[in-house]
């Protein structure tokens, strides 16, 4: 099942926060990441990074510890408290006991020291991959239909059925807060984040989603928003 | 050691010569003492010839005369006049060369001419005859020359004395012999000459002159050991105190290499990540085959900018560690300019603020790189400071400027202060509070500083601690 999986295919769709002070590693970095995800975002002080990452736009956040105002797991730890679930890779050169004291408690995904290479930076993105995926790269949504992470395809009672990168994006965040309430405010942020969004595409999407899996498995909340039900 | 070799030296020379002064004094003091005794001795014998000859010999002079056997007037000083015996023995002596002393008799009026005393020995004579002393021994100067000078008085002692002495009661043959007879006009008992024994004060120091020098050698032998010996531990502790002196620097040495290794390695770890990083993106470009040819040539380019900062980088601290061959002149902003470029890294990883502020850009004569050195010192304590007290904003500002004409530069901190208590140990070698510093860095640091002719001082101020240099 995972054999002809590619892990790192399920950040196709993500947006990545990439925090680094020295423009030159952080230029490399995102041009790396940029093969990987759909969309990589770099800052350079740890101010900064706080607000990107408050503003919930970011499937994954990459942090170097030594940034200016305010160190990375500082910033990390101020976004434990309204994020509990983020996937956080730190990259850094102190292996200082101090440090990795405090990366402990943060529970992030992957410390890596550098000088990293190529296999310790892959390893780290597929962790991020299957935690973003909740260890499932093969998800059951309703009886007959099942859902692909890496491929982004949904296999409805043998057929295969692609989706498109927005139509993904929506689905995997749905899967990710099933049967909880999502706003549309939620949404629009997460789907559109600079261009005006508006309900209207949303609801398009959500329509074509329903026509590809089921009917009935994202319910309307009157004025509110959704809820995904599995 | 606290107290120059040569002060010591000078004061063993100045205690030698008073030892041997005083031990030349006290057997000079001693020899006198016993040429004295020997003096009396032999006046004392003289006294008791004369007493012989006037007790016995007169006597049985006048029996014999009585009894015809001798004739009425006979008179011959050789067995009459003790003062003639007395010389006569004194002459025999000298003869026979076995003494080297001047004997001789001295009298007020006397019936040999022999017997007139200098004015020097009537002197004595006088007082002996007021009775002021019983005995006289003086060394006194005749020709420039010292003498040991003893006097005895002579009594007269028996009446037969005044027969010879008085002209009614003279033998005829006496008279005969010496026409006039001076009267002694005195009485027994009084005091009517004195005999002196004079002998050159040198002859009795070269009577003890073996003694002299065997002393003197001793005394040299000595005193060259003790002095000797003191060398040797003067040189002993010399060579320690070059040892430690040593052992000192090296292990600066030592304890600055490792800071300047951490310094290096902190230029480093920037340019190094940036080429890992480089390296990893063109390795995922290949994977996925999308590594194109300006790709390359651009992240070659990015890579090649980072080793041309690395190999700048270790260029200035090589020629920080170059030894100092020749003074040369400097001035203030280029080697606080340095220190602060060599510690960049460490001081941007510390997020710790350089604030330069040059008011006078003074020159001066001397090595730069030990200055460089002791600045690089004062950041790195204060650096370490910061680590345990934590500041806010971390500031360390340095000033160059001109007080009166004197060139001054203070290193200023934000990072606490140092404990009064030992604020006064600061400079005093293996003196630290942390755990793993050899201490010796401010102690080299103002060995440094003293060395080129200016002194380093440490003093709290307001939230922090100043160095201040003065050249």
């Amino acid at each position: 099942m995972m054999s002809e999986c590619n892990l790192l295919d399920v950040l196709s769709n993500k947006k990545v926060l990439c925090v680094e002070d020295e423009a030159c590693i952080l230029n490399n970095i995102m041009e790396s990441l940029e093969l990987f995800f759909g969309k990589v975002v770099g800052v350079s002080d740890g101010i900064e990074a706080l607000d990107e990452a408050k503003s919930n736009l970011y499937d994954v956040l990459m942090l170097d510890i030594s940034i200016p105002h305010m160190d990375g797991l500082e910033v990390v730890k101020k976004i434990r408290e309204f994020d509990k679930k983020i996937p956080i890779i730190i990259l850094s050169a102190h292996t200082e006991q101090e440090y990795l004291w405090r990366a402990v408690e943060l529970k992030i995904t992957r410390y890596l020291v550098k000088p990293y290479d190529k296999n310790m930076l892959i390893k780290a993105l597929e962790d991020v991959a299957m935690e973003l995926i909740g260890h499932t790269p093969m998800l059951q949504i309703t009886s007959e239909c099942k859902y692909d992470f890496c491929k982004k395809t949904i296999c409805h009672q043998g057929e295969l059925i692609h989706l498109s990168k927005s139509e993904s994006r929506l689905l995997e965040y749905f899967l990710k807060r099933s049967n909880q309430t999502v706003t549309y405010e939620q949404l629009f942020d997460y789907m559109w984040e600079f261009e005006q969004p508006s309900k209207e595409a949303l609801k398009s999407i959500v329509k074509e989603l329903r026509k590809k899996i089921d009917n009935n498995f994202i319910k309307n909340l009157y004025g509110v928003g959704y809820v995904c039900e599995i | 050691m606290k107290y120059s070799f040569k002060i010591i030296v000078a004061l063993f020379v100045v205690m030698y010569s008073i030892i041997t002064l005083l031990f030349f004094n006290f057997y000079r003091e001693l020899a006198m003492k016993d040429a004295r005794q020997e003096a009396i001795f032999i006046l004392d014998t003289m006294n008791a010839i004369r007493d012989y000859v006037s007790v016995v010999q007169r006597p049985l002079i006048d029996e014999l005369k009585e009894k015809k056997m001798l004739a009425e007037d006979f008179f011959d000083p050789r067995l009459l006049s003790s003062s003639y015996i007395t010389r006569e023995i004194y002459n025999i002596q000298r003869a026979k060369k076995n003494i080297n002393y001047d004997y001789k008799l001295i009298a007020t009026n006397p019936l040999n001419p022999e017997h007139e005393g200098n004015s020097f020995e009537n002197e004595i004579l006088d007082d002996f005859k007021e009775g002021k002393y019983q005995e006289y021994s003086q060394i006194i100067k005749e020709n420039n020359k010292p003498y040991f000078f003893v006097g005895l008085p002579i009594h007269n002692s028996h009446p037969s004395c005044l027969q010879c002495h008085t002209t009614n009661s003279a033998p005829k043959r006496m008279v005969e012999q010496y026409h006039t007879i001076p009267d002694f006009q005195s009485k027994v008992g009084d005091v009517i000459a004195m005999i002196s024994f004079k002998i050159p004060v040198y002859s009795i120091l070269t009577y003890h002159v073996k003694e002299f020098i065997v002393g003197g050698f001793v005394m040299f032998i000595v005193f060259v050991i003790f002095i000797l010996f003191i060398y040797k531990i003067y040189k002993n502790e010399l060579r320690l105190k070059e040892k430690t002196n040593m052992l000192m620097m090296s292990q600066n040495r030592l304890a600055s290499m490792g800071e300047m290794i951490g310094n290096i390695s902190h230029q480093w770890r920037q340019p190094l990540a940036q080429v890992g990083a480089i390296l990893i993106n063109l390795e995922l470009h290949s994977d996925q085959d999308k590594l194109t040819k300006e790709k390359v040539t651009k992240k070659i380019a990015e890579a090649n900018a980072q080793l041309a900062f690395m190999s700048n980088t270790i260029d200035d601290f090589k020629n920080f560690f170059l030894p100092n061959k020749a003074k040369k002149e400097f001035s203030a902003q280029e080697v606080i300019f340095q220190a602060k470029k060599l510690l960049s890294a460490s001081l941007e990883k510390y997020a710790i603020d350089v604030s330069i502020d040059i008011q006078n850009n003074f020159i001066r004569s001397g090595y730069a790189n030990e200055i460089v050195q002791v600045l690089i010192n004062i950041m790195n304590n204060a650096k370490e400071a910061f680590m345990t007290h934590h500041s806010k904003d971390k500031q360390i500002k340095i000033t160059a400027f001109l007080q009166n004409g004197v060139p001054i530069m203070t290193l200023e901190n934000n990072a606490g202060h140092i404990d009064p208590a030992i604020i006064e140990k600061v400079f005093d070698p293996y003196f630290t509070t942390k755990e793993s510093s050899s201490g010796l860095g401010l102690y080299m640091s103002q060995m440094i500083i003293e060395k080129s002719g200016a002194t380093l001082r440490v003093e709290n101020s307001d939230e922090g601690v100043i160095f201040t240099i003065i050249f």
